[in-house]
């Protein structure tokens, strides 16, 4: 669950990534269960038979609408692997993956993931950033003779993530998911219910290791909307160089239930509630802590004609967080020093909603039209210093349409996706009690956030076309790019960012 | 069905909305009742107008607001972990009073705070320069130049003979004190490394007054002639610390320019530490001034045993100095860190002022009272023994040219 949206990218973008190309023949008999997490019920739907794809690929990233946690230019190369297996009384799958990504002119966020949790941890110098992804996953479901099908779905990441240049950091990230699932089947009636559970962690490590004095080096602990502590890295304020921890550890569980429900084949639901609980700190030591809980509902109704398939898709998604900052002192007792913890208080909070119409039209000859519109509403509230706050709303429309043909040995996809603020991006600053003779603020990174917030309300398409050959023998070859182009940005250095991607596969 | 339509949209929107809504930014439940009366000494009447300073120890983020009629302020704050001082004055005293690390979490908290009597001192620390610069245009960093300037803040003029000083031990006030029990500072003031004496007879060096004097604590020349953005201390009004037998350390005491007299060589009365330089603190020294009542003779106080204690869970020996010897301290703090503990007690020193970053060039100076200046002709400085008050941060040293 992500504290804030990296607005440099678009959901959409990465639902519609370079590695996805939907077949279109698997639109038309698309499997509605696959829209959820219950395994055990995408069993039930499942022809028998096994497929899988590998393919190793790279890809090439470039262009100024970026924030400086991302590369100048980046490198990806990556491997994967999946496979599904359908049998009369199992169902399996199985997935890996590696990425190696090399970025250059990179600063910013030492988070592998920045904005996924409430706070982050930012370092100033440029230089060169490898990231390494591993991730494993897989599932079974036990298809008896039963009207009840058990499954269950693992899925694990590992990330490493590291800067050789001062202020050098090394972060390492994992996360992990178990999705124990039910599925009930009654004639033309299906339920589901699958439980969530999850845990992830991320631990920066930051080092200086050439001549300069520890002065030379700053970091930015972010509190929540870019309001937090400035330092010297080694600080005490920024955390990451606490004598006993020495590092800035960051972990999060995930727990929660998902109720699944379809009739007749033709129209599906899903519901489901997460709630999450973060904090960051160890051995004694906890910094903040930050509950969140999510929402989310889906309703696609598909309709099949002789040879057309069309899914109508309502979606909605709602999910908050707060961060709250512990009172700590440190106490020295027989010349052993241990911290104690005494309440906290919140210092921030994010809240964000979206809701979204989508149609897909898919014919049985591969061909596919896709189109939808959505409406996001995202609300952050600042509470750092009191009695000081910052209140910010904002709200965005995102369309987006596309296709997709298949052309003898020709798989051609293309989507257009247009992002657009609605009214003004409210701010309010002010202070609840004026009679506290406070004359400061809380100190923010203002060109950050100043950045940011252009970026997010910058008017901007994003295309995403791809081109896949297929060989007889199974092995395709495909091209893919990705363009982003923002308008009337004056604080970001460019309006475009560009990605290219070769892959070579094989599906089998 | 149009109705029913509008009244559906309206329900998912006020759903929607509330979904949306963060609430108030500050809520009673989440906030605490802080109530501090300030309590006067037998004989001075209670009043309002009293300035309650309310610090929070890790952000610094500062509150202040005044006391009523009946001695008593109050006021809601979040949790954490605070000082607080109070601080008065009339025609007679100065009033201080300061609790350090008041812990305020979940529940309401309130507070007598025993307002002590001080009197401002004549002499007074006008400015302590312990930070150093940079070695600009050459590369690194340079601390062989700190320097304190004293100041004359009286109507008579004052004699500097037999002034001792000296800084209190931690040295910083970054990581733990020591000295501390149960919370509380001890009795006595545990200056560190040496005591230091201004030389003299009794009436050798006289400072007007609104007149300065300079101390050299390293290197009484001309650190410019190296280091443009250091200062000049190769001057006849010097007193410098200059003694190569106990500080033998020519980095940090090289001798003396030609300009300073060696009559004005800064006496060490004892020395307690190891060090072979003088040591202050780079970014959080406390600095007093204090004499010794004249039945007592410093050199024979100093060297009782009775009066070295040595440093809690450590080798070396201080000198203890009660407070009512000072004659005026002040208390630094490290902005670069959230940590930092008093020191000095209030009646010394009921504040702390904050060195933001060490090696800029940056000094701390007691500001002007501008008001008994020009009432007296000469220049004032404020002093309400409170260096939150009566300090700021100075972005160059004032000997700087």
């Amino acid at each position: 669950m992500n504290a804030r949206h990296n607005h440099f990218t678009s959901r959409t973008l990465l639902v519609a990534s370079l590695s996805v190309v939907l077949c279109a023949q698997a639109a038309y008999a698309q499997n509605l269960w696959e829209e959820g997490r219950n395994i055990a019920g995408t069993a039930q739907g499942a022809e028998t038979g096994q497929e899988a794809d590998a393919f190793i690929g790279g890809k090439f990233t470039s262009g100024e609408f970026r924030s400086p946690s991302m590369g100048k230019t980046v490198w990806n190369a990556v491997a994967q692997a999946q496979a599904v297996s359908a049998y009369d009384d199992l169902y399996l799958t199985g997935n890996f993956g590696f990425d190696l990504a090399y970025g250059t002119q990179m600063m910013g966020s030492m988070f592998s993931d920045p904005g996924f949790y409430p706070v982050d941890m930012l370092e100033f110098t440029p230089g060169n950033k490898v990231k390494q992804t591993y991730s494993i996953g897989g599932g079974l479901a036990w298809k008896n003779s039963s009207a009840w099908t058990p499954g269950i779905t693992v899925a694990f990441q590992g990330i490493n993530y590291a800067k050789r240049k001062d202020l050098r950091h090394t972060t390492y990230r994992q996360d992990f998911e178990i999705t124990p699932s039910v599925h009930y089947k009654a004639d033309s009636f299906e339920a589901g219910l699958s439980a969530v559970f999850g845990k992830n962690s991320e631990f920066i490590t930051a080092e200086q290791v050439g001549q300069a004095k520890a002065e030379s080096y700053m970091a930015f602990l972010d509190k929540g909307m870019r309001y937090g502590t400035m330092q010297v890295w080694d600080g005490s304020g920024t955390h990451l160089n606490e004598p006993g921890v020495n590092r800035f550890p960051v972990k999060q569980y995930t727990y929660g239930a998902a109720l699944q429900a379809s009739f007749g084949g033709f129209l599906y639901a899903d519901a489901e509630y997460l709630r999450t609980s973060g904090e960051v700190g160890e051995k004694g030591y906890t910094w903040f802590s930050f509950p969140g809980q999510s929402v989310s509902a889906k309703l696609i109704a598909a309709i099949h004609g002789d040879d057309m398939a069309h899914l109508i898709k309502a979606e909605y998604q709602w999910n908050a967080m707060e961060n709250h900052e512990t009172v700590t002192e440190k106490v020295t007792e027989g010349g052993v020093t241990t911290p104690r913890v005494y309440g906290s208080n919140l210092v921030y909070r994010h809240k964000d909603m979206s809701a979204g119409l989508s149609y897909e039209g898919a014919h049985e000859n591969g061909w596919n039209v896709t189109g939808g519109a959505s409406l996001e509403h995202a609300r952050d509230l600042g509470t750092l210093m009191y009695p000081f706050f910052d209140d910010d709303r904002s709200l965005h429309l995102i369309l987006n349409a596309g296709g997709g043909a298949v052309l003898g040995r020709f798989l051609i996809r293309a989507n257009l996706t247009f992002i657009q603020k609605l009214g003004e991006h409210s701010h309010v600053v002010d202070f609840a009690d004026d009679n506290l003779g406070l004359t400061s603020t809380p100190f923010r990174l203002q060109d950050w956030w100043d950045r940011e917030q252009e970026a997010q309300d910058a008017t901007r398409f994003v295309l995403n076309a791809a081109v896949r050959y297929t060989f007889n023998s199974g092995i395709y070859i495909e091209a893919a790019c990705n363009w982003i182009h923002a308008f009337k940005v004056v604080l970001i250095s460019g309006n475009d960012r560009q990605t290219t991607g070769l892959k070579l596969g094989y599906n089998f | 069905m149009q109705t029913k339509v509008l009244i559906l949209a309206a329900a998912l929107t006020a759903v929607f909305t509330g979904c949306m809504d963060n609430g108030e930014p500050y809520v009673p439940e989440n906030l605490n009742r802080l109530t501090v009366k300030a309590v006067y000494p037998d004989g001075v009447a209670t009043k309002g107008g009293a300035t309650v300073s309310i610090v929070e120890v890790s952000s610094a983020t500062s509150y202040s607001i005044k006391t009523k009629e009946n001695g008593t302020a109050v006021t809601d704050i979040p949790n954490g972990i605070y000082r607080i001082n109070v601080r008065d004055r009339n025609d007679d005293y100065v009033f201080n009073s300061t609790r350090d690390k008041v812990l305020i979490s979940d529940e309401d908290v309130s507070l007598d705070m025993e307002m002590m009597p001080s009197k401002a001192g004549a002499i007074v620390i006008k400015e302590i320069y312990c930070g150093g610069c940079s070695k600009a245009p050459k590369e690194g960093t340079y601390q062989s130049d700190k320097y304190v300037i004293l100041h004359n803040n009286s109507l008579d003029t004052e004699y500097l003979d037999g002034l001792c000083m000296g800084t209190l031990s931690p040295y910083n006030s970054t990581g733990a004190n020591p000295w501390l029990q149960d919370g509380k500072l001890p009795d006595f003031l545990p200056v560190i490394q040496a005591v230091l004496a201004i030389p003299g007879s009794g009436t050798d060096f006289p400072v007007k007054p609104g007149e300065d004097a300079i101390v050299a604590l390293c290197g009484a020349i001309d650190h410019t002639a190296e280091y443009p953005l250091s200062v000049n201390l190769n001057l006849p009004e010097v007193f410098a610390l200059y003694d190569p037998v106990l500080f033998p350390n020519t980095t940090y005491h090289p001798a003396p320019g030609s300009n300073v007299l060696p009559q004005r060589y800064v006496e060490v009365v004892i020395k307690t530490g190891q060090a072979n330089a003088y040591t202050l603190s780079v970014n959080s020294p406390t600095f007093i001034l204090f004499r010794a009542p004249k039945t007592v003779d410093i050199k024979d106080y100093v060297q009782q045993s009775a009066n070295q204690p040595q440093v809690p869970g450590g080798s070396e020996k201080v000198v203890a100095i009660p407070p009512d010897w000072v004659v005026d301290g002040v208390e630094v703090f490290y902005g670069g860190s959230t940590g930092n503990i008093k020191r000095l007690p209030e009646t010394v020193d009921a504040g702390a002022v904050t060195l933001s970053e060490t090696f800029k060039g940056r000094t701390l100076m007691r500001k002007a009272d501008e008001t008994l200046s020009a009432e007296q002709g000469y220049e004032v400085l404020q002093d309400t023994n409170n260096s939150t008050e009566d300090f700021y941060e100075r972005e160059t040293q004032s000997l700087h040219q």
